[in-house]
């Protein structure tokens, strides 16, 4: 005798979610590549220096990026407060005894491919733990970010930028820049296991996260759900 | 009676001197450096092409010679050869160095111990006119111009603000020169400062300022392109020439001939201030690479005992030659502070045994210094100016001959003035004019013919790379700073400085009695030398500053 | 007294004529630093002659963990240069490098200036401060630095820390700083500290934050690091000549290339004129000769604070670390952990659908053996609990 399968429509993610995640993966992707480039600079074939604005165009990029990267982030933090249950930062930050259950389950589904793999309505818990080490990386990378740009800016607010967020990093300008830059590897690093993962949910699951992020839907068969996951939050 | 000098002003640094005075005689004495940082330890576990920013920093009055020595002692340790044209440049950096710091030291820091300059006032201005006339050639000599610089002198005196001028012993009947003499003396402290800022800037086109301009190990910073608009072209050459110039003329027609002048007022200095007799000196201006030692313009050698007759040869790497010893110094040894290192060994572990302050007095039957006490084979050695007139002139240089002879035949003294104080403050002196006549012209016509030739590379790059070096690697890079013998001393491990020890010319004179009790060249000098007032020891002055003390470079 | 009168006035001073040129200039100078306009430069320039005229204001130098490169800086001074200085602008009433009295003389002229003059003083500081061990590795006279300041400070009308060691604590405060080395204003605390850092200082810096005084009467205007904001308000890299080659990518790729022979920018080689504060490249060293990276060589970063340890190295961009064999930058160690990041998540892909096929094929065999026992349910995956 066949068991019916039940389905649930979750809607995890706000559209401002979706908005903030995908601006932050495109312009997080600009950050790297241009960040990389400008400490790393190409060297370019000799010529009249005022013909060429090669590094010039590349940290353009690169402000033009970090300024959509800090809209979309300040978007998600306020969103935090007032989104759905699956956006709140208390949910994000909701690490309690059944967190862990979750993650250690997850883990082991991750070590031994055989054991079920369960679903929740909103984030993956091992990802939420990543989520909150990338949100402290992007704050940062804006703080750092900005203090450096201030540094070259001369208007009295920029000054006052330049200055006082100087403090934090013990008036060590070098000392941000060193900080800024390697940040850029935490980045690379996560991008990989990230989107490994989403794929690898994908398949081994055929879960619609990516729909989810895209759509703000997710149909995920009861018998999937994790244990004490609450249904309440179906839309 | 114990006097104490603390701090000596107008030397570079903290130097402290405690004198026995028995019967107006200096019995015995004492020289304590009272300053230490620690930048021997503080290069450990750094990157050898950076150490010589740091070492650098050990002094900036002579500014260039630390920075020098550090990136000799890691080319030789990593066996990097550097392009004719960079070996020309230092050279000419070297010379300008020498010129720069020996006429500052005889003007702004060494004048007023002979130089009365409330007697200036007293001068007559076209008495002064004259006799400047009759010194030299300088333009700067019309009665109208020291009738101005009275006015000025005047003018600032009336106001009862003598800055640095005020409260110096100015009563004291050793100054001897006519108020003419000193008018025209402070009329070239003044130029001097003036003068001194010109021609530094040669340092600052090829290492881009002064104090502490620029270098680079395997060559020097600057390129040159004379097509191009940014680097070494026509325009920064022919304002380097303006400058040697400048220089060549201001020693000749006014350092020369004031020496010779005030000198000739104080022949009795000729009996007091003798260092002992032994001399030091590692060479300088080498042609080709470094260790060519038999292509060093100054050559190297060591004295004994006054014997002229005897030059020694000098093996700075010999473990058994230079060692330094901590017996009287504020440090511990792991052997045993009676025993000598050579640096190679070398170690600098503070021990600081002196009394808490604020104090009196130094206890100086036990430590009493930061300097550790250098010896060669055991015996305290004198460097600087004299110690390289004395060698080169033993060693038959033609033109320190020549201008040592020179002088003796003016002052009228003998070969045997040279051991004094008198003798050490005239050799720095004719140093420097050696360098300015014999040396500096030459060496710019060298550095054209190099350009001229194809000669451009000024950089070595071949062992840049830290995975191009030897796991391990020591070194010794050396050099006559204006001061005397500086040696550096480097252990590179793993691409890092594993250990670095310096001594300084102002350590061999400066440092304090050794395990034995031999005392070091400032003390052996200070021994004997009568004191009129002991309230006012311009006499310790004298001859201290005869050596021209820098206590930073000696404890680094 | 008009402006022309004092033209005329300093032409009839047949003395070092060049001078009063360079003094003109000087006022210019300090008139577009200070923001005012041109027609204030007689303004400044009477500030300056009244100065000499009357009271110079009292300034005692002292040095203490130093190498006396602020003092030579000092001496190379464009205007007024320090023999000016000297006679005209401010009184010197101690500075070991350079007075004539010395030992207890020179002590007692200190004592003598502090009670003359308490309250209006001015004390210029050369040299970073030891604290460890009661101050034992740097005294004078038998007394501490320490002690020497602690005595000083109810006299000061304000300090100007001259120099990265006396403002941050500079090379002697270097990692490991073996004697307990820091900046001035961590042992002031009752007056105003002007930092002026620079090793050394530049002596332009040094002269206008004095003649500030002279003119106007009050300290120069400070930013969050104490360093007077005229002087320090604009970094290295944004005032470079070597900019535009920046700006184009082109690089000094190795010292005496053909970068380097074409003035391109040393940002590769190391250069950290990006990230420091200082008049090098506006002002110039020297009167106009040049100045660090016009003469090939990348900026150290010299006036910021434990540049010695974080502007660090100065051949690199960015400082290799070591303990991972060979020394690598942050990049390659960025580079490698990316690297094994794709490793590992490859290799668990490829782990999953190895065991993934195995346990369909276990599968296949036991819904096979079921087939033949005739008994059939429906499993499902992750059918246990
Ligand atoms: C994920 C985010 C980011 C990454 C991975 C990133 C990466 C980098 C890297 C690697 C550099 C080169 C540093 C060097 O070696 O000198 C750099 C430079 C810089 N970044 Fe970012 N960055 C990010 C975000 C930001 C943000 C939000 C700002 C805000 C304005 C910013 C502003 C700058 C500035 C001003 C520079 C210096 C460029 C110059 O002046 O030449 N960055 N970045
Ligand atoms: C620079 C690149 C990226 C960054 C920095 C990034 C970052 C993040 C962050 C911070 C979240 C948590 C969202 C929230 O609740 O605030 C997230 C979730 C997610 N991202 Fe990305 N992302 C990147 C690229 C991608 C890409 C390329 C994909 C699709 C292939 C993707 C798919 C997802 C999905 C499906 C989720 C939800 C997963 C879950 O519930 O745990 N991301 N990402
Ligand atoms: N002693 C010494 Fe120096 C010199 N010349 C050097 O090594 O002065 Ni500052
Ligand atoms: S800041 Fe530099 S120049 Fe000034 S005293 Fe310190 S080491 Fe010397
Ligand atoms: S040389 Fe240095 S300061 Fe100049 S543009 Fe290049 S990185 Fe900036
Ligand atoms: S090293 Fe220092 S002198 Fe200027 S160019 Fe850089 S701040
Ligand atoms: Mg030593």
């Amino acid at each position: 005798m066949k068991r019916i399968t039940e389905f649930i429509t979750a809607h995890p993610y706000d559209l401002p979610v979706r908005i903030s995640h995908w601006v932050m993966a495109f312009s997080i992707s600009v950050l790297m590549i241009t960040g990389y480039l400008i400490g790393n600079p190409p060297f370019s074939q000799p010529g009249d220096a005022s013909d060429i604005f090669l590094m010039g165009t590349i940290r353009y990029l690169h402000f033009v990026a970090a300024y959509f990267l800090t809209a979309a982030f300040l978007l998600r933090l306020y969103w935090g407060f007032v989104g759905s249950r699956e956006s709140r930062w208390s949910e994000m930050l909701r690490w309690d005894g059944r967190f862990w259950k979750h993650a250690l389950d997850e883990i082991l589904a991750l070590v031994w491919p055989v054991r079920p793999w369960r679903l929740y309505f909103g984030h993956f818990p091992i990802a939420k733990i990543a989520y909150v080490f990338v949100y402290l990386a992007v704050a940062f990378s804006i703080l750092s970010g900005f203090v450096i740009y201030a540094s070259a800016q001369y208007s009295p607010l920029w000054r006052f930028v330049a200055e006082w967020g100087l403090k934090p990093f013990g008036d060590n300008l070098n000392w941000v820049r060193y900080l800024h830059h390697w940040l850029l590897w935490f980045f690379a690093v996560f991008v990989v296991i990230h989107v490994y993962l989403v794929v690898y949910m994908a398949v081994r699951m055929m879960t619609s996260e990516v729909e989810a992020m895209l759509g703000g839907y997710k149909i995920i068969r009861r018998e999937d759900l994790a244990e004490g996951e609450e249904v309440e939050s179906v839309a | 009676m114990r006097v104490v000098v603390d701090p000596i002003t107008r030397i570079e640094g903290h130097l402290r001197i405690e004198a026995e005075i028995d019967n107006n005689v200096i019995t015995d004495a004492y020289s304590s450096c009272t300053m230490w940082r620690g930048i021997e330890r503080i290069v450990q576990g750094r990157d050898p092409r950076d150490v010589w920013a740091f070492t650098q920093r050990i002094c900036g009055v002579c500014t260039t010679v630390h920075a020098f020595a550090s990136i000799r002692a890691v080319e030789d340790a990593l066996g990097i050869d550097i392009p004719p044209l960079a070996q020309a440049l230092r050279n000419l950096i070297i010379a300008v160095q020498y010129i720069h710091d020996h006429v500052m030291h005889f003007y702004h820091l060494h004048a007023l111990d002979w130089v009365n300059v409330p007697n200036a006032l007293k001068a007559n201005p076209e008495r002064a006119s004259e006799i400047a006339r009759s010194l030299s050639n300088w333009p700067n000599s019309s009665p109208g111009y020291f009738k101005d610089l009275l006015t000025r002198l005047k003018n600032f005196v009336s106001k009862g603000r003598l800055g640095i001028f005020a409260n110096a012993y100015w009563d004291h009947p050793a100054y001897k020169l006519p108020p003419e003499i000193d008018l025209i003396a402070v009329a070239h402290y003044l130029e001097a400062l003036e003068w001194q800022r010109h021609i530094v800037r040669i340092h600052t086109f090829l290492g881009g300022k002064n104090p502490h301009p620029n270098f680079l190990v395997g060559g020097v910073p600057v390129s040159v392109n004379l097509d191009g608009p940014a680097v070494i072209n026509a325009k920064v050459l022919s304002e380097i020439k303006h400058h040697i110039d400048q220089a060549v003329e201001f020693v000749r027609e006014v350092y020369v001939p004031d020496l010779l002048a005030i000198a000739s007022f104080y022949k009795d200095w000729a009996k007091y201030g003798d260092g002992g007799g032994n001399f030091l000196v590692y060479g300088e201006f080498p042609e080709g690479q470094l260790y060519d030692l038999d292509r060093l313009f100054f050559p190297r050698g060591a004295i004994l005992n006054h014997d002229l007759g005897k030059v020694y040869e000098v093996d700075t790497k010999d473990p058994e030659q230079v060692q330094e010893v901590v017996a009287h110094a504020w440090f511990r040894y792991s052997v045993g502070d009676d025993k000598g290192l050579h640096p190679y060994e070398g170690e600098t572990e503070p021990n600081y045994t002196g009394p808490e302050p604020p104090y009196e007095y130094l206890n100086t039957d036990g430590k009493y210094s930061w300097l550790k006490a250098p010896r060669w084979r055991g015996h305290p050695m004198e460097v600087g100016p004299l110690a390289r007139m004395v060698v080169a002139y033993a060693l038959g240089h033609r033109a320190v001959r020549d201008k040592v002879g020179f002088a003796l035949k003016k002052l009228d003294v003998p070969v045997e003035a040279l051991f004094s104080t008198l003798g050490r403050t005239a050799a720095r002196c004719l140093e420097t004019w050696v360098i300015a006549e014999d040396y500096l012209p030459d060496l710019y016509d060298r550095i054209i013919t190099l350009i001229n030739s194809g000669n451009t590379g000024t950089f070595n790059g071949e062992k840049w790379d830290p995975k191009t070096w030897p796991k391990e690697a020591k070194g010794m890079g050396f050099m006559e700073a204006p001061r005397g013998s500086l040696g550096h001393w480097v252990r590179i491990k793993d691409g890092k400085i594993e250990n670095y020890q310096v001594i300084a010319p102002t350590t061999w004179n400066a440092g304090p009695r050794d395990a034995k009790g031999q005392p070091g060249p400032y003390e052996t000098s200070l021994i004997g030398t009568p004191i009129h007032d002991p309230k006012q020891p311009l006499e310790i002055l004298r001859t201290i500053h005869s050596f021209d003390p820098c206590l930073a470079c000696a404890a680094h | 007294m008009s402006a022309i009168d004092v033209l005329e006035k300093l032409e009839e001073r047949e003395i070092e004529e060049l001078n009063r040129r360079e003094f003109f200039k000087f006022c210019g100078r300090m008139a577009v630093l200070l923001g005012l306009s041109q027609t204030a430069i007689p303004r400044i320039a009477r500030a300056v002659e009244k100065a000499a005229r009357d009271g110079r204001p009292s300034v005692i130098w002292l040095n203490f963990q130093d190498c006396a490169g602020n003092t030579e800086s000092f001496t190379r001074a464009t205007a007024p240069s320090v023999g000016e200085a000297l006679l005209d602008h401010v009184s010197l009433d101690y500075h070991e490098v350079l007075m004539a009295a010395a030992g207890h003389r020179a002590e007692e002229r200190l004592k003598e200036v502090l009670k003359e003059y308490s309250g209006q003083i001015i004390v210029v500081v050369e040299g970073a401060i030891p604290t460890k061990d009661d101050g034992i590795y740097c005294t004078v006279a038998g007394r501490t630095a320490i002690q020497i300041l602690k005595e000083i400070e109810p006299h000061a009308l304000a300090f100007v820390a001259v120099g990265t060691c006396a403002a941050f604590g500079g090379i002697p405060k270097a990692n490991p700083n073996p004697t307990g080395a820091v900046g001035l204003e961590r042992i002031i605390r009752s007056k105003p500290v002007i930092n002026v850092p620079g090793c050394p200082a530049n002596p332009d810096v040094i002269m206008a934050v004095l003649v500030h005084y002279v003119l106007f009467n009050r300290l120069p205007e400070l930013d969050a690091q104490r360093r007077p904001k005229f002087a320090f308000g604009k970094k290295i890299h944004d005032t470079c000549e070597r900019r535009p080659h920046y700006d184009a990518g082109q690089f000094v790729l190795s010292f005496d290339d053909y970068g380097a022979k074409q003035g391109y920018c040393l940002y590769k080689v190391g250069c950290k004129g990006p990230v420091t504060y200082n008049v090098c490249a506006a002002w110039r060293w020297n009167m106009d000769a040049s100045w660090p990276v016009k003469s090939g060589h990348p900026c150290l970063g010299c006036s910021e604070r434990d540049f010695w340890d974080r502007y660090y190295p100065f051949y690199e961009h960015i400082p290799k670390t070591g303990g991972f064999g060979v020394e690598a930058r942050a990049d390659d160690i960025g580079k490698v952990a990316l690297g094994l990041t794709g490793l590992t998540v490859g290799a668990h892909a490829l782990y999953t659908a190895v065991v993934k096929s195995a346990e369909r094929f276990a599968e296949k065999l036991a819904s096979k053996a079921e087939e033949g026992t005739g008994e059939s349910e429906g499993k499902d995956e992750g059918g246990e609990a």
